[in-house]
This record gives structure tokens, sequence and C-alpha cells, in this order.
């Protein structure tokens, strides 16, 4: 998404000519003139399949945490997401999954946004007073406190930031109210940490709002907010855990193998649609062979340049 | 200084469906055309042969717009603020070749013959008193009959699949039964349904409603369409919305229209190519279109005749943005009309039941292996006790659930999302919930409205389009109408626990996914007083512009629009081919 990788392609009358030239003899159409002999791996070359934003890694990352986080955020992650999904050795949750790993990786990798982002200023400033019409600002925007949530992601911090910043708060919180980081509080602690970060959540009743626990936190957790940053984790424990194995979460698909989700597959049959899947491995992206490799579909070849973007 | 390009017949914005049908149309009659899309090349191999990737598609929206270069601007009314669109929410517009139709559901609709003439139709069985405050619900300039060879030549053309529910007249047993008279059967049969379909549809049948499958621009079978693309039949894969397909089994711009297009050697897309605006001459008739091309170097493309088919939203920009001495403020808005009547769809889900020990196979098929209701959709039931106009279908939960977005609609009974109690709800239960979901009517207001951001600039410096948009009384009433049906339809179901419900609509939201269906805008008419286009699409105060797609409807139905966007784009293509070029720059009749 760097617009200096972007690239343009102005798509010749006579390479279409070529092309469609190709594709007439499958195709049945009027032959038109000036055919060449371009072939159909000829035109897939052309085509780039990032095209559409990064493909997944060509090997299974790892499931160690060193590329994003220091080791006191790493012990934190990894007892947060350890209580949004528990798990054992013989029941694996979130840490058992490489769910750390996943998200350590997903902030090396992106180094602002890992799905598309508008990132411009003016960006939001929540407010319980009155909205002026007509506003206009380079830099802030005043909007209703209690509408806010209507619009969405209003951040002006990119989840680095947002982590970073995250986990500072919660250890200050932790250090306040227990004297420890969260990663050394009982389980039971923990929990009631993440359900006060979850309580702050702007759509939760008022009467949950106004509990002074819920108020105190949400005095430490200023940017990102607290229910900000419980979302933040809680999708991306999601993402890991139910994502593809390639991206370095859901080890040995333990994810899939709790839900009952066989995996990516290439077909359904109309019966098993009707009625029950036959058994089936579990399989992901690395064992799903592309369909037609090396071989455009039918012999249709679509005679379309690529263009690219990072 | 623009490096100018020698002058062709047509020139587009966006190479999506309405283009490629353009296209394929009007290079086979010997005009030559250019298409300016804003994103990347696409095509069936290799983009889309290796795509079973929830987080890359799903997660990361690898086929959308790229939000980092543009987006929209929403605000609930005019007193509040307009932020920008951040991240994906309520709707997914599509770049690249083919947009947003590559990556669509495929639920594939007619509009009923009273969608065409709705206000009338309002008017003439309830008085003008049942109309909302503040509605401008207007009627097409275009009927049902007028549109029905359209809808069928399209649906013919790309394979739809479904079971007709009234041929000429004759209701059918087994499809809607509600629907207006169609010429003939669905080219295929309709697509499989998943036992949570089967069990809807049983349901409905008890309460006396009229189920049938979701008709689909899928093919049950394979098939070689008209231009000889052959196309295979549907793998029930489970990953389509917001995939393309990699069997050519869902219908798309890239697998049916352009192939012929481009076989012509008379059609060209610029890709990664990005439109500015239409430029106007001194006799303000549009004279060509003005573009960036990634490295930032600008180009003027000359046309005899332009046409605005990007994405709904996009058009409107478009013409607003072209603002010459002719048309001072926008093209087709010399009497203000650019903007007005815009309109979007509900969506949400009303009710999520589970059943305890059934497996639904969620995670199988696609959108459209569903059954549906139309028993409260449209005008088919009477209003006349009822506190609001419109309607909406009823349906159970579209299928190809992935499942790193599909835990947290299931609640432990107290209503936890996390945590070990949770964890054994996901281990018992991912695939034995599911939920009825609605998609209805948004019927017009003059209050909603799309106009030019003053806060905000896209890439290259150009404003975001604002939209001011709130659902109203009319709605939240029929919201509530709807939500005791599908109660009703839920009980009959028997679940083993309700998971969550829905009771209220609460007001429009662009966080959450709904619909990518945001229609109107530069709406068709019949009177230059009431509309930016004739029924053709071609802008009244500039008739060398045309617009297409479902920024032309008055107001959107219950119904998805690529049935009759395309329906629209087919007629006014045969317009332009067969009477235009006679006689240009005047108003087609």
């Amino acid at each position: 998404m760097d617009e200096n990788t972007e690239k343009s392609t102005r798509l010749s009358r006579k390479r279409f000519l070529g092309r469609a030239g190709a594709a007439t003899l499958t195709l049945g159409l009027a032959a038109c003139g000036g055919a060449t002999s371009n072939n159909g791996a000829e035109s897939a070359a052309d085509i780039d399949a990032k095209a559409f934003g990064p493909l997944p890694p060509e090997q299974p990352l790892l499931c160690t945490v060193d590329r994003f986080f220091t080791d006191d955020e790493r012990l934190s992650v990894t007892a947060f997401v350890g209580r949004l999904i528990p798990g054992s050795a013989e029941d694996p949750g979130a840490v058992e999954a490489c769910v750390p790993a996943y998200i350590d990786n997903k902030l090396a990798q992106f180094a602002s946004f890992a799905t598309p982002t508008y990132f411009r200023a003016p960006f939001a400033k929540p407010t319980t007073g009155r909205i002026p019409a007509n506003q206009r600002s380079d830099d802030t925007l005043l909007v209703s406190k209690d509408q806010a949530y209507r619009y969405g992601f209003q951040s002006s911090q990119t989840p680095q930031d947002s982590y970073r910043a995250g986990l500072a708060q919660l250890d200050r919180y932790t250090r306040k109210r227990y004297g420890l980081a969260f990663s050394a509080l009982t389980g039971a602690q923990q929990d009631a940490v993440i359900t006060l970060l979850e309580s702050n959540d702007p759509e939760a009743p008022q009467a949950t709002r106004n509990q002074p626990q819920v108020k105190a936190i949400g005095k430490v957790f200023v940017k990102p907010s607290a229910f900000g940053f419980f979302s933040m984790l809680r999708n991306d424990t999601n993402e890991g855990m139910f994502a593809d194995p390639m991206y370095g979460g859901n080890k040995d698909f333990a994810g899939w193998k709790l839900v009952g989700y066989p995996g990516a597959q290439r077909a359904w049959t109309p019966d098993e649609v009707r009625t029950a899947p036959r058994p089936r491995r579990v399989q992901g992206l690395q064992q799903l062979a592309p369909m037609n490799p090396g071989h455009p579909a039918h012999g249709a070849i679509l005679p379309i340049a690529g263009s690219e973007r990072s | 200084m623009a490096k100018t390009h020698p002058k062709v017949d047509v020139v587009t914005i966006g190479a999506g469906w309405t283009a490629t049908i353009l296209a394929s149309r009007l290079c086979a009659a010997g005009h030559d055309m250019v298409s300016i899309e804003q994103g990347p090349a696409a095509s069936t191999w290799p983009q889309f042969s290796h795509d079973h990737d929830s987080l890359r598609f799903s997660g990361r929206y690898a086929l959308m717009v790229d939000l980092a270069r543009e987006s929209w601007t929403w605000r609930p009314d005019g007193r509040a603020a307009a932020l920008p669109m951040r991240q994906y929410g309520s709707f997914n517009p599509g770049e690249g070749v083919g947009g947003a139709a590559v990556h669509w559901s495929a639920q594939l609709w007619r509009y009923l013959e009273t969608d065409f003439r709705y206000r009338s139709h309002v008017v003439e069985r309830y008085g003008e008193s049942k109309l909302p405050p503040g509605a401008t619900v207007q009627d097409w300039p275009v009927s049902y009959d007028e549109l029905e060879p359209y809808y069928d030549a399209f649906e013919w053309d790309v394979g739809a699949s479904g079971k007709a529910g009234n041929i000429q007249g004759k209701i059918q047993p087994g499809g809607n039964p509600f629907e207006a008279p169609r010429s003939r059967e669905y080219r295929h049969p309709a697509l499989e349904v998943t036992p949570h379909g089967a069990r809807f549809a049983q349901a409905c049948e008890r309460l006396g409603l009229h189920p049938f499958t979701q008709p689909a621009g899928i093919a049950s079978r394979a098939f070689t369409d008209p231009y000889g693309n052959f196309h295979s039949s549907c793998l029930y894969c489970g990953f389509c919305t917001r995939f393309g397909c990699e069997v050519d089994a869902k219908a798309s711009p890239v697998n049916v229209h352009l192939p012929p297009a481009l076989a012509t050697g008379k059609y060209e897309i610029r890709t990664g190519c990005k439109v500015l605006r239409i430029e106007v001459g001194s006799d303000g008739r549009a004279t060509g279109i003005t573009y960036v091309d990634a490295s930032g170097d600008e180009h003027f493309q000359p046309a005899e005749l332009v046409v605005a088919s990007a994405f709904t939203l996009e058009n409107s920009r478009m013409l607003l943005l072209s603002r010459s001495k002719t048309h001072p403020n926008g093209i087709g808005n010399d009497r203000g009309q650019v903007g007005r009547n815009y309109t979007y769809q509900i969506y949400p889900q009303t009710v999520i039941g589970v059943w305890e020990g059934e497996n639904l196979n969620m995670y199988m098929g696609n959108t459209c292996t569903i059954k549906i209701v139309y028993d409260f959709n449209g005008d088919v039931f009477d209003h006349s006790d009822l506190d609001f106009i419109g309607g909406m279908q009823l349906f159970s939960e579209p299928c190809e659930r992935e499942p790193f977005n599909s835990v947290t609609p299931l609640q432990t009974k107290d209503g936890s999302t996390w945590g070990a109690g949770w964890k054994e709800e996901l281990r018992k239960n991912w695939d034995s919930y599911a939920g009825i979901n609605t998609e209805g009517e948004s019927i017009a207001y003059e209050q909603n409205l799309v106009d030019l951001d003053p806060n905000y600039r896209d890439r290259w410096g150009q404003p975001l389009l604002r939209i001011t948009f709130d659902w109203t009384e009319n709605e939240q009433n029929m919201w509530r109408f709807m939500y005791a049906r599908s109660l009703e339809i839920m009980r009959a179901m028997s679940p083993t626990r309700i998971v969550s419900t829905t009771p209220e609509l609460g007001g429009y939201r662009i966080d959450k996914y709904q619909s990518t269906h945001p229609t109107g805008g530069c709406i068709m008419g019949r009177d230059p007083g009431d509309s930016v286009t004739n029924a053709y699409g071609q802008v009244w105060d500039t008739p060398n512009v045309f617009v297409t797609g479902a920024a032309l409807f008055p107001q959107n139905p219950g119904a998805n629009p690529t049935g009759t966007v395309a329906a629209l784009a087919y007629r006014t293509s045969e317009a332009i081919r067969d009477r235009y070029f006679d006689d240009p720059g005047e108003l087609l009749t």
C-alpha cells in the first residue's frame, strides 16, 4: 500500500490483440486482425498474483516472539491472550497455538496497518460539549462522545504505537492496583482486569460503565482507550487462533480443531452441503494445491497485464 | 502538462461490470473504448487460483478499494461531525478490473413491479399521507416490463441458477410467488441449500410463508456462456463473498463480458490510473477525462462520450468534482440534483439461535445456498394498518462461514465472548449456531444525501465524498415488525436456545459491515427538475455523459442491486450502440 511502489500499466491494443487472438481459438469468437502467437503461459507471466495485497508467507512462521515485542511486553501479551482463550498442552489455547508469535509477526511486518486504513488528519476528538456547525480544521474535529462508536476506528495511533502505549498503560494500572506486572497476577486477577477493560465499551449499559473501577481503568487508558485496547487484543487473538497457520498462529490447526472446522477445502459435494461432511483431513493453504497451476482455466486466456502495489 | 491521447469514441471511469457490458456491445459494433481503472488487473488465474485465504481476502480486504488512498466520510445528520470510514465497515467497494462484481455474493434479483412505480403505487393504494415525512421517493423512468428483456438476457448470459416463481404470469411451485413475471425458467437449477436453510424453509412453510432458494449468478451446472466462456459448476468451496472464483462458476465481468470485449481489439483498460475529473468544453459538453497514473503523471483522454461507470459513490463524486465555467457546480448538477436520494440497505441479523449437537455446515457453500421468504418484502403485504411503508426479505443466515470472524457472535449464556466458558461454547456450538437475516428497503429522504467533504482529501488532494445518512422512524418501525416475524420463524425452528436478539434497528452506523449497496446520488427520472439523468443514464445537462450503476436508483428496494444494474447497462448500451452515435449529444427518448 506504499504509494511509491504502485505502478500503473497501460495495456496496449497490440498486446490485447495478441492475447485475444490466442483466446479466439478456444472461445470461437470472430477472429480479429493482427493476432500473434502469445500463449497462455506468457500472458500469465504478466499478471502479478500479489497485485491485491501481500501473499501469505511461503513457510509457516516460527512460534517465537522476538521481532516487535520487548521481553516484558511479550510476557504481558502472552498472559493476556492466554486468558482470552485459555489452554493446556492437551487442550491448546491461544498461547499453545502461537498467537503471541502471530501478533508479533504482524506488528513487525506492517509498520503501519495490515488492513487498508485511511490515516489522514484531521482526527476526531470526542467531547460532551456542543458540536459547532460546519467544522473546518486541519488537525482535530469534535465529535459527540456518546456517538463516537458509530464512526468505527478513528484512532491516530498505528497498531505498533497502540500496542506499545497500551501495554505500558496496562503495566501502570496493575502496578498501581496490585503492585505487580500483569503477567505476575493470578488468573482470576488477570480476568478481573480484562473484564474492566471490556466494560469500558461505549455501547455497554451505563450502569456497567459507571462502576468506579471501570471509570478508574478508563482514566489510566487514555490512548488507546481501555475498550480499544481490549478490542485490539481480542481481534488479533481471534485472527491468530483461527486464521491459516501460514500466518504463524493456529499451530497444528489448534483453533480449527477446537471449533470443528476442516480447514480450506477445494470443494464440497452437493450431498455434503445438504447433509454432513464425509471425514476429511484438516488442512490449510500449505496442503491446498493451487487450482490449475501454470494453466489458465480451460484455456480461456484473459489478456490483462498487471500492476502492483506492495 | 497532461499527456493527450488520441481521441476515442467512449471513455469510462472504471472497468467494472457496466463498463465491460458496454465494451462487449459497443466495441463489437466498431467503436473504440478505453476504461481508466484505479486498481490492478485481475483474472481468474493466477489471482484467484490460491485464494482460500480468509485473512488475506476477508480480514485484510485484498480486493477492496485501498483506503490508504481514499475513503468516504459520514455523518448521521447535518449538525454532526463528518468523519472518514478509516477502516472497512459498512460497505466494501472493490477495485481492479471487474470491480466489486469480482467479489460479489452473486445474489441475483429482479425488482418487483411496484418498485419501479414506487411513489405512484403508495399514493394510489394508501394515499399521499402514507409517505413518511421528508420522503423523496420517486417513480423510476423505466417500468419492469421495459426492463424484463434485459433482466432475462443478463441472467441467461451469466448462467443464473434458481427456480422461477412466475413464468409469464403463471405461478410456479418452489419459486418466489411474489416475483414479477419472467419470460422463462432460470438457465440452471437452484443451488444446494445447507441444513440451516432447510430448517428455515420448513419452519416458514409451517407458518404459511413461501420459502425459496436464493437466485444466484453462480452456475449450479457447468456451461459455456453465449460469448464462448466456459464456466465450471459451483464447488461449494466456502470462499465466495470477498473472493474471486477460481473456477468461473460465480459470474463476474472478468469471466463473462471482458473476454468478448477484448477480442474485438477495440477495448483498452489502463490499470492503476485514477480519474480526477471529466473535462468540459466551452459549449458545456464533455471533452474527455483527466486522470493521473501511479507515477503521478497527468493524462487527458479525449472522447466523444464519457461514461461514469465507477462504484455508486464515486460516480456522484466524479460529477461533483467536474466543475467548469459552464457547469460551476459539477456535471449534472445545474439544478442541484447530484447527491439527492442517497439510499442504502437495511441488513442486520434479527436473531441468532443454537441447535446443540447439530452440525449446520455453515462453513460450506456460499451466500446463495440459503432459503428466503418474500412474504414481507416490498408491498406484497398490506401496509394499511402498519406504521411504515416498505419491506424486507427474511432469510437463513448466509453460509461460507470463516472461523476467524465468526467466533464472537457465539456468546455464552452470560454474554461472554472470551475465557474458558466461551472456549467450551465454541467447541460445542461453532457450527451449531445460525441466525435469521434481513435485507430491507431504504427509502429516500430529503436529509439523506452525498456531497463533497470540506475537511478530508484523497491522495491527490481532491475532497472525499461526504455521506449524510441515518435511519428514520419509518425504518425503525419496519424493523420492529420484521423482528417480530423473525422471532416467529426462529421459534418455529425450535432452537436449543436463542443466543442473541436485535429488537431495535438503532441508528445507522458506518463501523459494522451491512452491505455494499449504497444507491442513489445521480438518480434517473422523467424530469430534469427531480433527477440527474434520463431513463438511459444520460445526464440531462451534459448529454454526452452517461452514468451507470446503482447511483441511478431513485430509492433502494429490498434486494441486491446487481441484476438491475446490469439490466440497465444492457438497455443503455443498446441505445448508445443503435441510436446515440447517429445523433451524438442529443437526448435519447
